[in-house]
């Protein structure tokens, strides 16, 4: 009895091993697959023809329309990060502190993620729905058939895209969370203007609106390979587009998360190590 | 000239196409017959390096379509047009783009001269010039087919490649497409492959013909000896139709 017990244990855990390798195996393969296409995408830049009326119209559908739901989104963000620093700062009497603060945040986590998520929702689930549907209506074997190639004709204007215009969005949405923030700490807050633009100015770093920056153009980057590959591979039919963007959303959303946490460890660890290795040497 | 050497095609465990030769002579309309399922269209993919046989060898003008890289397909896309069964016009694009895509990028053409031959291609498939401004949900599933074939004929391809051409259309309109692939043979003089269940298109059109079934052309044969053919299977064929 007890020897079945542990057989059927036994059996379990190895199911459990067995279902948890060919996971990771899996991921590897998707992630893999993913890097290829993207290195694919990326032989293709400055090769001729480049599409460039349909780079445009991206650049429009992608930046110019995405504009609103970026600066509202970005302007109450930065009222709400304001509000709840203004408190925790009161409890230390530090409130004069709060344009430091809350900037430095907003670069650093909150902007460069917040773009991040409004334009996965936004134009990757509509490029790979558009491109799944290409698909599924053999408009991508179409376009092989004039004897062009659908990554430059199609993906490309649309990677570009995306990569440069959530770059600027996260620019514009990072000033009108500043100006939110500014505009909520004032009249709601009745922390002075210039008090909260001087400790801007003094506890805000140029690194800290590089390290905004970098991780713009990497989530950019991912948000492109993704949307891109998840719909230009997509199964031919209305359920694969389906799931297509439902992956997207998925995938881009974990893939912001997971690269923002990597940065912020690498960047703090790095800075710490720094900082560690100065004091040390004497060399402050 | 095109020719299929020992074919074989599988999904999986299942050969559609096995053990298949064929030749296709210079400016023929050759016609695929068989029932939905069999192959015929697997047959025109390979052609153009959309799929690839598991078996034998698919030869294009003196190369071996089957070994040749994406770059080189291309090379051998631009000379063959393809027709799909569903029009696959580009959605967000005019007719006059739908058209003009492969040109633009292709052929170093002025915006006059492309419009001048957009303008042409549209009389040749029998439609209004008109209606290059029009997005292609304005126009009706014939019309569509028109302009796809235009697209398709607008590179001037020496072969022409077409997958169901008259599946979903009335009569008359079937009819019409019939006799504009006549026409364009003999105005372009080029090679047609025509796949299709049509009987009726197959006596309009065909040069030659070949049942296929079972993976493999039953009969090959002209229209007239096709209708003649004592053979079961054909004979079973041609009275469903």
């Amino acid at each position: 009895m007890g020897e079945r017990i542990l057989n059927i244990f036994s059996l379990g855990i190895f199911r459990i091993l067995g279902g948890a390798l060919v996971g990771l195996g899996n991921l590897i393969l998707g992630i893999g697959a993913r890097s290829i296409f993207l290195w694919e995408v990326i032989t293709k830049i400055g090769k001729k023809p480049f599409e460039l009326r349909e780079f445009i119209l991206q650049l429009y559908l992608v930046g110019v329309r995405s504009l609103a739901i970026v600066a509202v989104s970005g302007f109450f963000v930065g009222g709400i990060t304001v509000l709840q620093f203004h408190y925790a700062l009161s409890l230390f009497g530090a409130q004069v502190y709060l344009g430091g603060v809350t900037t430095s945040g907003l670069l650093r986590q909150v902007g460069p993620v917040l773009v991040a998520i409004m334009i996965t929702g936004r134009v990757g689930a509509f490029i790979s729905a558009e491109l799944g549907t290409m698909r599924a209506s053999e408009q991508i074997q179409a376009v092989r058939c004039l004897g062009l190639d659908p990554v430059s004709v199609l993906v490309l204007p649309r990677f570009l895209a995306v990569v440069i215009m959530i770059f600027l969005l996260t620019i514009v949405g990072l000033l009108i969370s500043l100006a939110g923030g500014a505009l909520v700490s004032f009249f709601l807050l009745k922390v002075s203007i210039s008090y909260y633009l001087v400790n801007l100015l003094k506890l805000t770093t140029i690194q800290a609106f590089l390290n905004g920056m970098v991780k713009s153009l990497l989530f950019g980057i991912l948000i492109a390979t993704i949307s891109c590959y998840e719909g230009y591979y997509s199964a031919p039919s209305a359920e694969g587009v389906g799931k297509a963007v439902n992956r997207t959303l998925t995938y881009a959303s974990i893939s912001v998360f997971l690269v923002n946490y990597i940065i912020t460890a690498i960047v703090s660890l790095t800075f710490t190590l720094g900082e560690n290795i100065l004091f040390l040497s004497g060399a402050r | 000239m095109i020719e299929y050497k020992r074919v074989g095609k599988k999904f999986g465990k299942q050969w559609v196409i096995r053990d298949l030769s064929l030749k296709i002579e210079m400016g023929e309309i050759f016609f695929v017959l068989g029932r939905t399922g069999v192959g015929k269209t697997v047959l025109i993919r390979m052609l153009v390096g959309l799929l690839k046989p598991d078996e034998g060898e698919v030869w294009l003008e003196g190369e071996r379509v089957e070994l040749l890289n994406e770059e080189q397909l291309r090379a051998v896309r631009r000379k063959c047009g393809m027709v799909f069964q569903l029009p696959t016009l580009f959605d967000s694009m005019t007719v006059f783009e739908n058209i003009g895509f492969g040109m633009r990028r292709l052929s170093a053409i002025s915006e006059g001269e492309l419009e001048a031959r957009v303008k042409r291609l549209l009389e040749l498939v029998h439609l209004d010039p008109e209606i290059r401004g029009y997005m292609p949900s304005e126009l009706s599933f014939g019309m569509q087919k028109r302009v796809s074939l235009a697209r398709a004929i607008a590179l001037e391809p020496k072969y022409l490649l077409y997958d169901e051409p008259t599946t979903g259309l009335d009569p008359f309109t079937a009819r019409q497409i019939n006799l504009l692939i006549l026409e364009l043979k003999d105005k372009l003089k080029v090679t047609s492959i025509v796949v299709s269940h049509d009987l009726e298109s197959m006596r309009q059109i065909a040069d030659r013909v070949g049942l296929l079934e079972a993976g493999d052309f039953v009969l090959i044969a002209s229209p007239e000896e096709f209708e003649k053919s004592e053979q079961e299977f054909v004979r079973r064929f041609m009275e469903s139709g």
